[in-house]
């Protein structure tokens, strides 16, 4: 499968679709760019569905742990939906599993966030 | 000479035209002195000709300078393994109540693991094996850094979640963002008290003399990912005949030519359970050749690092 990110924006959080393998070289480096240019245009929502993520290695690993620094600093948030059983076990040896709010459908991470939204509205 | 005939080439080295441009006086042949003449009095086969013997001599001394400057990158790479095995212990411990052994298998001639073993007061022993995200040159360079940095600060002899700690401070200070490495830290004593940091590695294993097998598995961050990040230490007994196995990743996440990983084929867990040797040396082998037989000569796709302890208890 190839290495494929797509955007959408629906009702002011951003789904970020990312499909094939998240690894060291061009694929992490794509994943990176996408989050820093996102934080970069102001989003402070985002969701990353990751139903048709085959693979990812430790370098990917890196990529979204930066990312999670990166969100954090920019007063962003970043959150996980369909996690792999292969990318959660993973995620679960690094502990990364403990600073992401991970969501079993895109549909419940963005209701997430409507839902804190009205929760400090 | 008396004069100068200069044909252009393209970049793939075909002839771009076959107006040529001659001159009677060479030593001022510059771009502002030189005049295009048509080529009257010169056989265009002949021209054509010799062009095409010029492209080849060219073509031949790119591919030369390309295939020198790629010899020189291997040869350096050669001797960054080199340089990156010469720092990996070559003595290990041999004592009554304990016998310790490693070994690395690198994926690509350098290696992004680390293990080693610092000597403590006490009879005690800090041991750790050490996994940098990613592969090749950049993550060997952080891995003997690595080695160097929990080497150095191991010797302050303290506790193993303050040794991480300060593995973590100084690696989220001097390493790139998406840089980080899993570690394995432990403080073995020789009533067989075993202290130690897990942190992001995969599990260390015990292998009771019972045939049993016990995970002490993360319980924080990898090194280098969060600066904040506090570590908890984790403890467990080694009893006299236990064995001690901590690895890489290279292990659990070997494949075979049908793309199966080795932990899904039972793993290292069932390779110690199954295990039946009295040695330390004999486990490192039979780690090391259960994992060659599995994957049956497929390309390796991560490095290799195992250090392994047989504990035999204090002397009565």
């Amino acid at each position: 499968m190839a290495f494929r990110i797509t955007e959408q924006e629906l009702d002011g959080i951003t789904v970020v679709s990312i499909e094939g393998q998240i690894v060291l070289g061009e694929e992490s480096g794509a994943f990176r760019e996408k989050i820093e240019g996102l934080l970069s245009a102001g989003k402070k929502s985002i969701v990353l569905n990751l139903a048709d993520v085959s693979y990812i290695d430790s370098a990917g690993v890196g990529t979204l742990a930066a990312s999670f620094n990166r969100a954090r600093s920019h007063g962003a948030t970043l959150k996980l939906a369909n996690l792999g059983s292969r990318f959660r076990e993973t995620l679960q040896v690094t502990r990364l599993l403990t600073v992401f709010d991970t969501y079993d459908s895109e549909a419940a991470a963005i209701q997430s966030f409507a839902k804190s939204r009205h929760h400090y509205a | 000479m008396q004069s100068v005939v200069a044909i252009p080439v393209n970049k793939l080295a075909r002839v771009e035209a076959l107006e040529a441009t001659i001159t009677e006086r060479p030593s001022e042949l510059s771009a502002s002195s030189i005049c295009r003449w048509p080529l009257f009095n010169l056989d265009r086969k002949v021209l054509r000709m010799r062009t095409g013997e010029a492209i080849v001599v060219i073509e031949n001394a790119r591919f030369f300078t390309a295939a020198r400057e790629k010899a020189r990158l291997d040869y350096e790479v050669e001797i960054t393994g080199q340089v990156q095995r010469r720092l990996q212990p070559t003595q290990f411990p041999r004592l009554p109540e304990l016998e310790i052994t490693g070994f690395a298998v690198e994926c690509h001639r350098v290696s992004g693991d680390c293990f080693d073993i610092v000597e403590l007061p006490g009879g005690r022993h800090g041991l750790f094996v050490g996994d940098v995200a990613g592969k090749g040159i950049p993550a060997s360079l952080l891995a003997s850094l690595l080695q160097g940095v929990i080497g150095t600060i191991g010797t302050l002899d303290l506790p193993p979640e303050e040794v991480a700690s300060r593995v973590n401070q100084y690696l989220c200070e001097r390493s790139a963002e998406d840089r980080y490495a899993t570690l394995f830290y432990a403080i073995l004593d020789s009533a067989g008290r075993l202290d130690y940091v897990n942190a992001g590695h995969v599990p260390a294993l015990i292998r009771r003399s019972s045939g049993e097998v016990e995970a002490l598995e993360s319980l924080n961050f990898p090194v280098g990912m969060f600066s904040d990040t506090q570590y908890t230490r984790g403890k467990a007994q080694i009893e006299p005949g236990d064995f001690l196995v901590i690895y890489t990743d290279g292990i659990p996440e070997a494949r075979n030519r049908r793309g199966e990983f080795f932990k899904e084929a039972g793993g290292l867990r069932q390779l110690l359970q199954e295990f039946n040797g009295q040695t330390v040396d004999s486990l490192a082998e039979a780690v090391r050749t259960g994992v060659q037989t599995f994957t049956e000569g497929a390309p390796k796709s991560d490095d290799i690092s195992v250090l392994a302890v047989h504990y035999r208890g204090q002397a009565c």
